[in-house]
């Protein structure tokens, strides 16, 4: 078996060690799941359609945002913080590794876990109570697949690059968490983008982030046109590509300037 | 003939590492410059070293605490690229093919783990087996070998999280021994470890060593393991080196002189040789202290015995602590 691919699998093993995390990040969704709802249902009382959405389709967009949501994990960033902070990351540059290959192997066992793990119970969950998350057509499915794919690419990478950092920095505070949120609020993983005004929605046309969570979300609810879903994953190709040059060019630079902390 | 043609296993030439540090000011006072104004201060970690290292050699890197021997291990296997000079493993640069070299290459830091804490150990051992590409009998085979000496088979089942320090350390050996490497970089490998477990993992160093001609570099604090494996010592201070050469030969340049504690029968004692000095004459004790090049203790004993029965005697060999102490305050005065 592969190195990369026997990572992931270590990943997944690790990861279905921890019981109690399982169980309290599961809580937290099923909670998040209920709340959104509510809010939405709230929010639509006597409104029919807003923006091209109605209220069945909202509710199965937050619905599928706890979804993607609980994927979607790089944990690069945290990887890295702690292993600069400990002087670690000598013991990965020890392997005849491409070492950010191996972050990204086992950021993909953290994510099968997570399929595995969270996805199940928060749809039986919400087809039970809430609403059964069904997608417009096959299509619409298919392409929301992918679009997901290349999202969770560009969160990787902007979460490596801010790893990237910590080679430099070593303490960087809340930065970290306060991007995860931005990220979160930008992408209109709470509230859809459509609904901030139209000036905000220009300027988040040419940033990322809509391109992470909202873009497959809507494909996935039908907002977005077949045809318009293909631009999108276009743009989502050019944002992988931005952002992986700039991750190769710092990547260069910090392992050239490499810091080891301590020892 | 053979043996020349055979290029060095380790070659550094003039190797430099200095590190930035800000330098800070204390206080409160200080705390508030250093946020606006941090002063750079160049600390020379490693200041100039060269050396070479042969196939098969087992060499000790020893001195104080920041001398820069990390610093140097962790140039040599990549992680920190040098600030100035070279350095060259089996003829390549580890600034451009560290993929290439870390391959041969198994690096035990004393105070790090490469295991996976929660897993495990053989969890480990199997994603080793899979990054250095060891096929399953080869490495069934070096299995063996390692539970032979490090009894790994003991803890193979138990997570890496549960095991004693011990256990750990002998994990992190046969992790860094899984792909066979030809070069073996241990950096404190017997750090607060007892003396059970010190012994076998000398004796492991000392059996690869033998069998597969592995070249080892070591670093310790433990004078111990240096004088029970290095043939070579290279003594590093202040980012120097000041003295590389046997343990023996250190001792002969440094305190060249042994003592020899006879006990007699008789407290009338009138003892004399030419080459061989009384340091002092207690009760019925005697101290001489004696050159070995000068002569050998068999000589002196006769020589004493031919005068008054002995009835019991001891050989005091220098403490190489002393030694190392001595060679430590000389700072930067080449001994050798």
């Amino acid at each position: 078996m592969n190195p990369y691919l026997y990572m992931t699998k270590m990943k997944l093993l690790l990861s279905m060690n921890y019981r109690f995390d399982f169980f309290t990040k599961l809580a937290v969704q099923v909670i998040l799941l209920f709340v959104t709802s509510f809010f939405w249902k709230a929010a639509y009382r006597g409104i029919d359609t807003v923006q091209m959405v109605n209220e069945q389709q909202m509710i199965i967009y937050s619905v599928m945002s706890i979804v993607l949501a609980s994927v979607f994990t790089a944990s690069v960033e945290s990887n890295i913080r702690s292993k600069v902070r400990q002087g670690n990351v000598a013991v990965d540059y020890i392997k005849p590794v491409n070492v950010f290959w191996m972050y990204f192997a086992e950021d993909i066992g953290n994510m099968v876990t997570n399929i595995i793990q969270r996805v199940a119970p928060v749809l039986i969950c919400a087809s039970f109570f809430i609403v059964v998350p069904k997608p417009v057509s096959l299509a619409h499915f298919l392409l929301f697949l992918t679009s997901s794919c290349f999202s969770f690419l560009i969160l990787w990478l902007i979460s490596a690059l801010v790893g990237l950092f910590y080679f430099k920095v070593i303490e960087m505070g809340p930065i970290g968490i306060i991007k995860d949120y931005l990220i979160r609020l930008l992408a209109g993983t709470f509230v859809p983008i459509w609904f901030f005004p139209s000036s905000v929605q220009t300027v988040l046309q040419f940033l990322p982030f809509i391109y992470t969570y909202q873009l497959p979300l809507s494909i996935f609810i039908g907002r977005t046109s077949l045809n318009d879903a293909l631009w999108g994953m276009l743009i989502q190709i050019l944002w992988v590509l931005i952002f992986f040059a700039l991750f190769v060019r710092l990547k260069n630079h910090v392992e050239r300037n490499i810091l080891v902390q301590g020892g | 003939m053979e043996q020349k043609t055979t290029p060095p296993v380790i070659k550094a030439v003039n190797l430099s590492k200095e590190f930035i540090t800000k330098k800070k000011e204390s206080g409160i006072k200080g705390a508030v410059k250093n946020l606006f104004f941090a002063k750079n201060t160049v600390k020379k970690a490693v200041d100039g070293i060269s050396f070479e290292v042969q196939r098969g050699e087992i060499v000790g890197f020893i001195g104080p605490n920041g001398a820069g021997k990390s610093t140097t291990i962790k140039m040599m296997c990549g992680i920190l690229n040098p600030s100035g000079g070279e350095v060259w493993i089996n003829g390549l640069s580890p600034k451009k093919d560290r993929q290439v070299i870390v391959k041969d290459l198994g690096v035990v830091f004393g105070q790090r783990s490469q295991l996976y804490w929660d897993l495990r150990l053989g969890e480990s051992f199997e994603l080793l087996r899979r990054i250095y590409e060891v096929d399953k009998a080869k490495y069934d085979a070096t299995m063996e070998d390692l539970d032979r000496i490090l009894n790994i088979n003991d803890i193979i089942n138990t997570p890496v999280r549960q095991l004693s320090l011990g256990q750990r350390m002998r994990g992190d050996l046969a992790a860094a021994m899984l792909h066979s490497p030809a070069l073996l970089f241990l950096d404190e490998p017997t750090i607060g470890l007892d003396v059970e477990v010190k012994y076998s993992i000398c004796k492991f160093i000392k059996e690869i060593n033998k069998k597969y001609q592995t070249t080892v570099i070591l670093t310790t604090h433990d004078l111990d393991d240096v004088q029970a494996l290095c043939d070579r010592i290279i003594i590093i201070n202040d980012g120097k080196i000041v003295s590389d050469s046997s343990l023996e030969d250190i001792i002969d340049k440094t305190s060249p002189e042994r003592q020899l504690i006879v006990d007699l029968y008789t407290d009338d004692i009138q003892l004399e040789h030419p080459r061989a000095e009384v340091v002092k004459i207690e009760g019925q004790r005697v101290t001489l202290k004696f050159r070995k090049t000068e002569i050998s203790a068999s000589e002196l004993i006769s020589y004493i015995s031919k005068q008054y029965a002995i009835r019991d005697l001891s050989l005091v060999e220098t403490d190489i602590d002393d030694v190392i102490r001595q060679i430590y305050k000389q700072q930067r005065e080449p001994v050798v």
